[in-house]
């Protein structure tokens, strides 16, 4: 990793464990995780070898929690005026952008793996598909990749903390609703479709296009980020 | 409104370059995938595999499917999308000699009138306004056509099996190889024009009617067909006629091949069949089966519920891969097999030239007797009361093969009329024969080992297993007539579902099992002692007994009340208890990981004042 990208992913990283929102959102993440895969979920009425009950509510979820992650990445900056700060120095924008990008990745991965535990939990009371469920984790960190970029763009393009949530909330929960459909009999689009790539990872048919699409997903996002700070910086 | 308008436009080329790049990517690796499921059920076997690789001809899978099923039946268009995957797995791994098309049906449409003629079987959408179709057609360069009339997500774990023994099928000749079936109650089996009756409760039959044309053979008849190269004969100790167990012998000298269901027991019309003549032919044979009891399991034995009350009963037992012969062909890859009180088959010296018995299916180990007379009752406490346990080892069914002698010295029919239009008698055989044997019938009963409330019974692909019973048959039968790349073809299992809860709820019932039991009996006890009470005495002693016995009963009774209620609550409380552990464990998980992060920023903090 560059010099400069590790600088600031550093200090975005650690600027979560500053104040009090990391715990809050871990917290708030456990707790929705707990009530959905149990309660909504049916947890002890399900076969949960796969561990289904958890991964079924895991996009809605973090599509509610992962703006919460990115809201500030930019914000901030633009709030506190530091944005100009940042841009005039040595660095490439791009770097600053991987930088901060990598370090709410980061922390939405530490987040994603307050799950370990429920795995370990599943496998002394009963039985677990370990690839299955590898097969879900994997699906649910590419999920995390993808709407962290998604946020970071939406963040970029707000100076409101509050509005960068809302919009990134409804991209993101618009990224999950969407199904397209099929054009005609030769061409179908459902392939396309957020819940289809996603079920096929949870049930454990790990396919590149279903991986690819996630990782697009990310990088078409950050292509984009990096496009509106370098249209900002002009202005 | 420029800057505005461009910005538009650069996420609308966002957008676009996304669904772009994804459509490509989604074409190009269409059937690139690792198979991370239970059971690797989005892969094909290697039995599949090398059948697809030797196939000469080219063939066409069509899957018919109505779009609207995703939208009205959200669990069958998910099936679907496991069947159309796995459609396009045969694709690929055939390099193209099967083609695979995907036919989406709109209503009144040409593709709704071709899979019609297909003899695809329409079922009504949510409101009831059109007809929606989900099945699959099999067709090769000779037009001939093997069609799968729906696609029952419930014999999901059949899908491959189904798909590759249509390819197999349409790689054969059109004739379908004969089978004869006979029975000493051969009538309970044909209806009024004499045919078999595959509507009668027989799914094992349906299974095998597109593979094979089943032949009803009277145990009166004084010969088998030449053409008839397997026979199958079902519970021959309930009194086979003489000729036919002659015709049999015939059969088998002349190098037939014959697959018998014998047992001590009918569960279904609760009988005994100890009919002791077919001894003598299967003595024979090399194998002595006795008809006084039945065999069963400790480890393997089933939870029936028999007169209001659930308990284990030995002589059911579904039997799993530790007691098959995976040395053989046909048993390998098999998973579950049920048996109802079963009899057991020893071998037993035998003239035949290059004998060879094979068991394929045995218990040993906690395994035990019930006398067939105690397995016979409705109450199936008082018969798992009676099991004696031997821990012998007992053989549920075998293979025996060589070249036997006849069981008789002449025709039987010498000097009949029918003498002249019989075959001559064999002392020795012509042909090695080979007989399968398997020591319970009602192995083939459809309450055995399939859903027999599953309204689309009477078709082959309707039929919706829970054990592999019927698969057994027809790996036995394709062995023997030459469709042995069939013979290992195995299933995709659904493993057997465990949910916590289940889990949870037993525990608790077994925590109170045993006082509930008590209480039972003591109240059974009780209400016995009441009935035998005579209320037209109306004297001081007996009507202080009489509210004595009340107070008893009622007593009982809150207790038993007591108990379901204790096996409630402990069945919530081992619940709210994993629920606890649940959040402890991801609290301290969650708690280590920020606090050790928290330490990490301190010191970060503390080395950058320093600087």
């Amino acid at each position: 990793m560059k010099k400069q990208i590790k600088a600031i992913y550093k200090k975005e990283f650690y600027s979560y464990f500053g104040n009090l929102s990391a715990y809050f959102i871990i917290s708030l993440y456990i707790a929705l995780s707990l009530s959905c895969a149990l309660i909504f979920g049916n947890f002890f009425s399900i076969d949960n070898r796969n561990m289904v009950s958890f991964f079924r509510y895991q996009p809605d979820i973090l599509a509610a929690l992962i703006p919460g992650i990115t809201m500030h990445l930019w914000t901030d900056e633009y709030r506190s005026g530091t944005i100009e700060f940042l841009l005039t120095q040595p660095l490439e924008y791009k770097d600053i952008i991987i930088g901060k990008y990598l370090a709410s990745v980061s922390f939405s991965l530490i987040m994603l793996s307050t799950l370990i535990p429920q795995m370990f939990l599943i496998k002394i009371y009963g039985n677990i598909n370990w690839l299955t469920v590898l097969s879900g984790y994997l699906c649910c960190a590419l999920i995390t990749i993808a709407f962290c970029a998604v946020g970071g763009l939406i963040s970029a393009c707000s100076k409101k903390p509050a509005l960068a949530y809302l919009g990134s909330l409804l991209v993101i929960w618009s990224i999950t609703v969407i199904t397209p459909d099929k054009i005609s009999q030769a061409v179908s689009l459902a392939d396309l479709g957020f819940q289809e790539n996603y079920q096929n990872l949870i049930n454990g048919k790990v396919s590149l296009s279903s991986i690819l699409y996630y990782i697009s997903m990310a990088l078409i996002s950050l292509w984009g980020t990096i496009a509106v700070i370098n249209n900002r910086q002009k202005i | 409104m420029k800057r505005k308008l461009s910005t538009f436009i650069f996420f609308v080329l966002l957008v676009g370059i996304f669904y772009l790049f994804n459509y490509s990517m989604a074409r190009f690796f269409e059937n690139s995938y690792v198979d991370m499921s239970d059971n690797n059920r989005y892969s094909l076997s290697a039995e599949t595999k090398d059948i697809l690789s030797n196939l000469k001809d080219k063939q066409t899978l069509r899957i018919y499917i109505s779009p609207q099923i995703t939208q009205d039946y959200p669990q069958t268009g998910e099936y679907s999308k496991y069947v159309t995957d796995l459609a396009k797995r045969y694709e690929k791994e055939s390099q193209n000699r099967v083609i695979t098309e995907i036919i989406e049906i709109e209503p009144y449409s040409p593709q709704e009138h071709e899979a019609e003629q297909y003899g695809i079987k329409e079922f009504l959408s949510k409101d009831g306004k059109v007809n929606l179709y989900f099945g699959g057609v099999i067709t090769n360069n000779e037009g001939r056509y093997i069609t799968i009339p729906n696609f029952v997500e419930m014999r999901g774990p059949y899908l491959e099996y189904d798909i590759t023994s249509a390819i197999k099928q349409l790689t054969l000749s059109p004739k379908l190889p004969k089978i004869g079936v006979m029975a000493p109650d051969m009538h309970l089996l044909l209806d009024t024009s004499g045919k078999l009756d595959l509507t009668k409760n027989q799914n094992i039959f349906n299974q095998l009617s597109n593979k094979y044309q089943l032949v009803p053979i009277s145990d009166y008849a004084v010969q088998i067909a030449l053409d008839i190269k397997t026979m199958i004969v079902v519970n021959p100790s309930k009194g086979l006629a003489n000729i036919g167990q002659y015709a049999l012998d015939q059969f088998l000298l002349r190098g037939g091949n014959i697959i018998f269901f014998i047992d001590s027991i009918d569960e279904k019309s609760k009988k005994r069949n100890d009919d002791q003549k077919i001894s003598q032919l299967l003595q024979n044979w090399g194998i002595k089966f006795s008809s006084d009891n039945t065999i069963g399991s400790l480890e393997k034995g089933i939870e029936i519920r028999s007169n209001n009350k659930t308990f284990p009963y030995m002589a059911w037992m579904n039997l799993d891969k530790t007691n098959f012969n995976a040395q053989t062909p046909i048993m390998q890859n098999l998973t579950s097999l049920s048996f109802r009180a079963p009899a057991a088959i020893e071998a037993v010296s035998s003239k035949a030239q290059d004998y060879k018995l094979t068991p394929l299916i045995t218990i040993s180990g906690k395994s035990g007797t019930i006398e067939s007379k105690s397995s016979i009752q409705s109450y199936k406490e008082i018969a798992a009361n009676n099991f004696k346990e031997t821990n012998k080892d007992y053989i549920l069914a075998a293979k025996i093969e060589g070249k036997f002698s006849s069981a008789y010295t002449e025709n039987i029919m010498k000097g009949s009329k029918y003498e002249k239009e019989m075959l001559s008698f064999l002392p020795q055989a012509l042909k090695k024969g080979q007989i399968y044997i398997i020591s319970d019938i009602d192995f083939l009963y459809d309450e055995t080992w399939s859903d027999n409330s599953f309204k689309n019974k009477n078709t082959t692909y309707g039929i919706v297993p829970w054990s592999e019973n019927g698969l057994l048959l027809e790996r036995i039968l394709n062995s023997l007539n030459e469709k042995e790349d069939l013979t290992t073809l195995g299933i995709h299992p659904f493993l057997p579902k465990d949910s916590l809860g289940t889990k949870f709820k037993k525990e608790a019932e077994q925590d109170v099992s045993q006082a509930k039991e008590e209480k039972t009996q003591q109240l059974e006890q009780l209400l016995n002692k009441a009935e035998g009470i005579n209320y037209q005495d109306y004297s001081l002693g007996s009507a202080k007994q009489i509210n004595q016995l009340q107070e008893q009963i009622t007593s009982l009774e809150k207790e038993l009340r007591y108990l379901d209620y204790a096996t409630d609550k402990a069945y919530k409380q081992k619940m709210k208890i994993y629920t606890m552990l649940s959040v402890i464990l991801m609290l301290v998980y969650a708690g280590f990981i920020t606090l050790w992060l928290r330490h990490r920023l301190k010191k970060r903090r503390i080395s950058q004042e320093k600087n």
